[in-house]
């Protein structure tokens, strides 16, 4: 069975025009000032997966700007999600739980953000993770469940204590 | 309340006034798994204007328990409401879609992305929109699919 999952996922790759095409796109985004630890990764997994390849192509097809800047959402997410290396299980959250559980992230995050503020704002924390400033919008303004990941990059770059980023709703 | 609502949040057996359950495996039928990606979609579609209780009940829970016994049920062959997962008109392999159509009186339409490979994985929930974001977001199921066949994603329970 994990022989023949491996060997399944290895079916998608690129031709070596697309894949100049993603360096291509790469060198642009450098230009446009998104941080390098992004551009290495989104280039990195798109070699590897259809879907973030076809997102790059479209932040290079696009000129509206906030299209572009979900986009650059969209592919940290991917890039996070990448960075997972096996099944993980996690606990179950009832159906009329969820009222609850997005409230409870919603404070949290609220709460994060006037940190995140009073230290400069959301533009001051992308230079200090390297994470694209889009990508820290969409974390602060939905109620998704927060990446453990994120919240220790955030509070290494605020010097934040344990007790700042603490929620029962990470992820 | 709808019957299928007194069924689901009142019936002893099922104790299924829960989105997440876990798994009985002495039923015949496939567990259809909640990854993370599904749950945090319905977080954020606790927004309006959006899903309510009352639709999620009487509407959606019933036909996503439909998928427990794919493909037999007739829902299946109705294009309106479930067919492959396409993007730029290629088929994405493993990829389903779910739609309705009938919520708030027609004013949204609701998908769920459904992933069956060796088994039946719930995605992303989303109302639609425009193109941009349809794109955006099957794009997204791609990657979601193949990291679904290499096992990398996060289970949060089974319905059953």
């Amino acid at each position: 069975m994990t022989n023949y999952v491996r060997s399944f996922s290895n079916i998608f790759s690129l031709d070596p025009h697309e894949q100049v095409l993603l360096f291509e796109i790469a060198h642009k985004m450098k230009k446009e000032g998104l941080p390098e630890l992004f551009i290495a990764s989104a280039i990195r997994i798109g070699l590897e997966y259809e879907g973030v390849a076809d997102l790059l192509k479209l932040w290079n097809d696009e000129i509206d700007a906030a299209e572009k800047n979900e986009i650059v959402a969209d592919i940290q997410d991917l890039i996070n999600d990448c960075l997972q290396s096996e099944k993980l299980e996690y606990p179950i959250v009832k159906f009329n739980d969820l009222d609850m559980v997005a409230k409870d992230i919603r404070a949290f995050k609220d709460n994060l953000l006037m940190i995140v503020n009073e230290r400069g704002g959301i533009k001051k924390l992308a230079e200090l993770t390297d994470i694209p400033q889009p990508s820290l919008s969409r974390f602060f303004n939905s109620n998704s469940m927060p990446r453990r990941t994120t919240l220790l990059k955030i509070a290494k770059a605020l010097n934040l204590d344990a007790v700042k980023i603490s929620s029962k709703w990470v992820r | 309340m709808s019957q299928i609502h007194e069924r689901l949040v009142n019936h002893d057996i099922y104790d299924i006034n829960v989105i997440y359950v876990k798994k009985d495996k002495s039923e015949g039928t496939m567990g259809v798994v909640i990854t993370q990606w599904a749950l945090d979609s319905f977080l954020n579609l606790k927004v309006p204007p959006t899903i309510q209780g009352i639709d999620y009940w009487d509407i959606l829970m019933p036909e996503i328990l439909l998928l427990k016994s794919f493909p037999s049920h007739p829902k299946f062959n109705d294009q309106q409401f479930w067919s492959n997962a396409t993007y730029d008109r290629r088929q994405i392999i493993d990829g389903y879609e779910m739609r309705w159509t009938q919520i708030h009186s027609n004013e949204i339409q609701f998908k769920l992305l459904v992933v069956m490979f060796d088994g039946i994985y719930l995605d992303t929930a989303y109302i639609e929109n425009d193109q941009k974001f349809e794109k955006r977001r099957l794009a997204i199921f791609k990657t979601h699919v193949q990291l679904i066949r290499q096992g990398r994603y996060i289970e949060c329970g089974v319905l059953t």
